[in-house]
């Protein structure tokens, strides 16, 4: 039995949800059934044989060739299985996402990761803003889980992150961590400017010192931190850089803050 | 260093966790302290003890383990937020009877050595070794346990001794262990090691409290133990 495969036919017109094709949904139905799924466009639905072509058997794997930014919500609500994008994904990637695993393969829109509660999300390329992040109008981002990035993000990666791992290896954008609630956020590269904006509680980890600190963020001074083993040992089944961290012999530097906003965060940036 | 902590209650045991982990091991200098065993009833290791951090204290939930820091003096005490509670076996004992407190002594010793490198298994005793060996019952009715006159040397002759003339001093080792195999596994490599020393460093029996059996759910026989 091959993996359900759904090839682009060419880039859609209109940004297309695809929501309804999670494993969870397509497991017990014949490809026929697959390909008579409506999927919401704009204010229209569209058949899924409309924009792919089918192969292989429905189950718990679903590759999608020739991604694209237009197809939104891929992985949405999803609770088991594996989702594999070959090429890019557009917005709200493992949305909502409870259990299983994303791959893409390239670059992801905004909102990659939002409400997502365990599972998996691994992006080669980049992502866009609010990375894990609240969409408008939420009060929580990432509930939990893990994300990973392979190249860099957006502007306000984990706003209102409220539990989870997000690891990104490349850069981060400007006001990374804002509003973070809990959770950890680790940045092999740079980070934009005033990382931490109103952040609550949570770990926010830099491989190097921010281009600029918000004035809210006290110096605690260097420590090697017990608890950094723990996590970076749970990081060494993970695929990328973060793997290679040692796990020993970690010594940091502690900015606390925001203290405009709890203050109980923290950025900790390897010395 | 891993430790196993025993109570008569789960409810005792919840408490005198806390308060050792809080008095001993909070205290210390560089400590940490993580759960030993990953299946049973939770119980709560820094869940409470985290307000000592008196707000400063930080969670961080890493591959579903939820641990605490706390800030203290030394930098930051690292303690997991619950560890796990099983059923264990209290209270497995054998006495060695020998001519003189310093063989007694000497023996049970060298008995220690040998069932402290059994797994699961603890000597609660302070040195492992126990001289106020207790029965069951009181003439005191507020007593529920009271000196296990039987065994007392200095009282043979006004009482029902279980001690011939050649036994001077008598000592006991208490185990408790998670499992009854953990429990004769320690009192056979106990035993061997005070058989071993033998009449010639003065030691004549080895026996057990058994209470009359009256005492407790699990009976661990000397002879089956030694003979397995």
């Amino acid at each position: 039995m091959s993996p359900l495969r759904l090839t682009l036919r060419e880039r859609p017109a209109q940004r297309v949800d695809l929501s309804p094709l999670t494993v969870d949904q397509l497991i017990g139905k014949t490809l026929a059934q697959v390909a008579a799924t409506e999927l919401p466009s704009g204010n229209r639905t569209v058949r899924v044989d409309r924009l792919f072509t089918l192969s292989g058997d429905p189950g718990r794997e679903l590759e999608i060739g020739s991604g694209c930014d237009m197809l939104d919500r891929i992985g949405a609500g999803m609770t088991e299985g594996r989702v594999i994008i070959q090429g890019d994904a557009g917005a709200y990637v493992g949305v909502d996402m409870i259990g299983g695993t994303v791959e893409v393969q390239g670059s992801v829109g905004a909102y990659a990761g939002t409400g997502m509660r365990g599972g998996r999300i691994q992006i080669s390329g980049n992502a866009g803003d609010f990375l894990a992040g609240a969409i408008p109008g939420e009060h929580r981002g990432m509930l939990g889980g893990t994300v990973l990035v392979g190249g860099n993000a957006g502007d306000r990666a984990g706003d209102r992150l409220r539990r989870g791992v997000v690891l990104i290896e490349g850069n981060a954008g400007d006001y990374c961590a804002s509003r973070m609630v809990a959770g950890t956020i680790a940045v092999w590269g740079g980070v934009g400017s005033f990382p931490g904006l109103a952040m609550r509680r949570g770990t926010l980890l830099l491989q190097r010192a921010p281009e600029a600190l918000l004035p809210t963020f006290n110096d605690c001074g260097e420590h090697p931190l017990n608890f950094l083993t723990l996590l970076v040992r749970s990081w060494r089944a993970l695929p990328g850089k973060f793997a290679t961290l040692p796990d020993s012999g970690l010594r940091v530097r502690r900015f606390m803050g925001d203290l405009a906003n709890d203050g109980r965060g923290e950025i900790l940036v390897r010395v | 260093m891993s430790v196993l902590f025993f109570a008569v209650s789960g409810k005792e045991l919840a408490k005198q966790l806390e308060r050792r982990i809080g008095q001993c091991v909070l205290t210390s200098p560089t400590s940490a302290a993580f759960a030993g065993m990953d299946q049973g009833e939770p119980l709560p290791l820094g869940k409470n003890l985290r307000f000592f951090g008196d707000g400063f204290q930080a969670s961080k939930l890493i591959e579903r383990r939820r641990y605490w820091r706390i800030p203290v003096m030394d930098g930051e005490f690292l303690i997991q937020e619950t560890t796990d509670m099983v059923a264990g076996v209290g209270g497995g004992n054998f006495l060695v009877l020998a001519e003189s407190q310093l063989a007694a002594l000497e023996a049970c010793e060298a008995a220690i050595a040998a069932m402290r490198r059994v797994p699961n298994v603890i000597m609660p005793f302070p040195g492992g070794v126990v001289r106020s060996g207790s029965k069951v019952g009181s003439k005191y009715k507020a007593l529920a346990a009271s000196t296990n006159d039987a065994f007392c040397p200095t009282i043979r002759g006004v009482t029902t001794s279980r001690l011939t003339p050649e036994i001077g001093s008598v000592m006991e080792i208490v185990i408790d262990g998670l499992t009854p195999p953990d429990i004769a596994a320690a009192m056979r490599a106990g035993i061997q090691a005070v058989v071993g020393l033998g009449a010639a460093k003065g030691i004549r029996r080895v026996t057990a409290g058994n209470y009359g059996g009256k005492l407790g759910q699990y009976h661990f026989r000397l002879h089956e133990i030694m003979a397995s």
